[in-house]
Formats: structure tokens, C-alpha cells, sequence
């Protein structure tokens, strides 16, 4: 039974963060690939309220749907948001299993933005661009828009997971 | 619960975190932009073939060999300008003292460029979507 509602709420989740990562998508941005990762607020809350191997599937099958979805499935793109989310996902984990009171769900969003926007420059780096100076260049603005958007993830992760807390209670 | 109470449920370590990447990536910004700023730097062109490259920087004259004698250039307070030239009508000395763009002698077939000037045009490096 409990096996099954979990899958239940894998699936509601992925779904959640499907929606999410595509309507993102839609969104007009300065420079490709750098958007907000709204999705990542799902991976925290079910990091938060089931565990890591939950946010890990959520994690999954969000980044294979919504590739399928923005038809760039194979591609870097792809890869680049699989490997940014899996480390974002484990370092958020790590985080939480290892000091788990030191920071609050802020705190370990901006950490998994942080790993999330490592990852993917290291991914692009090997995979597009090849030349180190415009990277080292361009990674620090990186890291800086991430820093920003993990600190309001992370306040609207936190908002959703009290909220979800509250109800989960009774039952 | 409420965006105050959040805020102030965030932890010491949370501020700490944010504080430092925030304070981390403006260092590094300002930083890389000190290292990687393209000095300003002068191409000297002649019949085709570039001939010199000099630093706008620093003061300097230079005699440039054309197709119909010695054009002199001078460099001085990151502004360059020719001094002497065989053409006939001058038009490169009239245009006195420059900071940016070029200053060309057709007649004499010299080119002198500031900043980048490249034979190919402009050169796409990464193309990304």
C-alpha cells in the first residue's frame, strides 16, 4: 500500500515538475539556458517530505519528459539538464543527510543551484564550447542568477513544504 | 506561515552561504573583467599586409613604408595621427587625432586600425540555440 501511494506521488510530482519546467520553457529570456528552475522547487519539496529516491525518479523523469517535450531529447540540452539535475538533486541530499539542521530549505536550494549550474558548464564546456576563457568568463553571472533564483526557490519551497507538512499531519 | 516568518526561519548558515557566493561572483566578475580586457592595441596596415601592432598605450612614432613612400604616425595620450604623408591630398593627416575606427590612406595604401581589425570579417566562433 504505502508502495503505491509513493508511486502516486512520484507521479504527481513528476507531473508537477513536468508542467513547471515547460511553461519555463515558454518564457523569454535573455540567454538561453538561463532561467529560474522553478522545477527544482518540486525536486526539494519531495527531497523534503519522501526522500531522496523519490526526488531522485522525480528527478528523472522530469528532465527525460520535458526533453521529449521541447523536442531535444538526445542533444546537450538534454544531457546538460539530466547532469545538472541529478547533481543538484545528490548535493541537496548529501546536504541534508549530512548536517541536516545547519540550513534551512533556502539554504540547500542555493546549494543545489549552485551544483546544478557547475555541472552544466562544465557539461557545456565539454560538450559545445571547448574554448575556456568566454566559460570562466561567463560563470561567475552564472553562478550569481543561480545564487538569486535558489534563494526565491528555496523561499517557495519552504512556504509549499509547511503548508504540505500541516497537511500531512492529521492523516 | 508567511514570507516574514520564512525569512526568518532561514538559518545563520543559509545568510552565511548567500552572502559569500553573492560577495564570491562580484569578485570574480570584477576580476576577470580586469584580466581579460582587451587592451586597446593599434594594427598597422600596409599594401595588404599587417605590419605593425602596437599598444595604444604607449607613446610612440612609427614610419610606415607605402607604395609611394614614408608615412609617419604618431602616438600619443591613447590617440593616434598621422604626421607626414606623400599622398597628395592629405585627407589622412586632416583627420587629426583619433581614439576608435581607423584612419586610411588610400594613395599611400596604408591602413592604420584601432582595436580589432580583421581580414575575414567578423568570425563567428560558437553558435548556440
Amino acid at each position: 500500500m504505502t508502495q503505491l501511494q509513493n508511486k502516486y506521488q512520484i507521479a504527481l510530482l513528476s507531473a508537477f515538475a513536468i508542467g513547471i519546467h515547460s511553461i519555463e520553457n515558454l518564457l523569454p529570456s535573455p540567454i538561453p539556458w538561463l532561467r529560474f528552475g522553478f522545477a527544482n522547487i518540486i525536486t526539494l519539496i519531495a527531497l523534503y517530505i519522501y526522500g531522496f529516491r523519490a526526488a531522485f525518479t522525480v528527478t528523472l523523469i522530469r528532465t527525460f519528459i520535458s526533453s521529449l517535450i521541447n523536442g531535444t531529447f538526445p542533444g546537450p540540452a538534454y544531457l546538460m539538464s539530466l547532469g545538472g539535475g541529478i547533481a543538484a538533486t545528490i548535493s541537496m541530499w548529501l546536504i541534508i543527510y549530512l548536517i541536516p539542521h545547519l540550513f534551512s530549505a533556502v539554504g540547500i536550494s542555493v546549494i543545489g543551484a549552485f551544483f546544478h549550474n557547475t555541472i552544466q558548464i562544465f557539461i557545456a564546456y565539454l560538450l559545445l564550447i571547448q574554448c575556456l576563457e568566454p566559460v570562466i568568463l561567463v560563470s561567475p553571472l552564472i553562478i550569481l542568477a543561480g545564487t538569486i533564483a535558489g534563494t526565491i526557490n528555496g523561499i517557495v519551497a519552504e512556504f509549499v513544504i509547511a503548508n504540505l507538512k500541516n497537511q500531512l499531519k492529521p492523516t | 506561515m508567511n514570507l516574514h516568518q520564512i525569512v526568518r526561519n532561514t538559518t545563520k548558515a543559509d545568510r552565511i552561504l548567500i552572502l559569500f557566493l553573492i560577495i564570491f561572483c562580484f569578485s570574480l566578475i570584477i576580476f576577470f573583467n580586469r584580466i581579460f580586457s582587451n587592451k586597446p592595441s593599434i594594427h598597422i596596415y600596409s599594401e595588404g599586409k599587417e605590419v605593425y601592432i602596437l599598444s595604444l598605450n604607449e607613446n610612440n612614432q612609427v614610419n610606415i613604408k607605402g607604395r609611394l613612400g614614408i608615412t609617419t604616425i604618431e602616438i600619443k595620450d591613447k590617440k593616434v595621427r598621422f604626421i607626414s604623408s606623400p599622398c597628395k591630398n592629405k585627407l589622412c593627416i586632416k583627420q587629426g587625432w583619433k581614439d576608435s575606427g581607423s584612419i586610411i590612406c588610400l594613395p599611400n595604401n596604408v591602413i592604420v586600425s584601432i582595436g580589432e581589425y580583421r581580414k575575414g570579417g567578423i568570425e563567428i566562433d560558437a553558435i548556440t540555440k
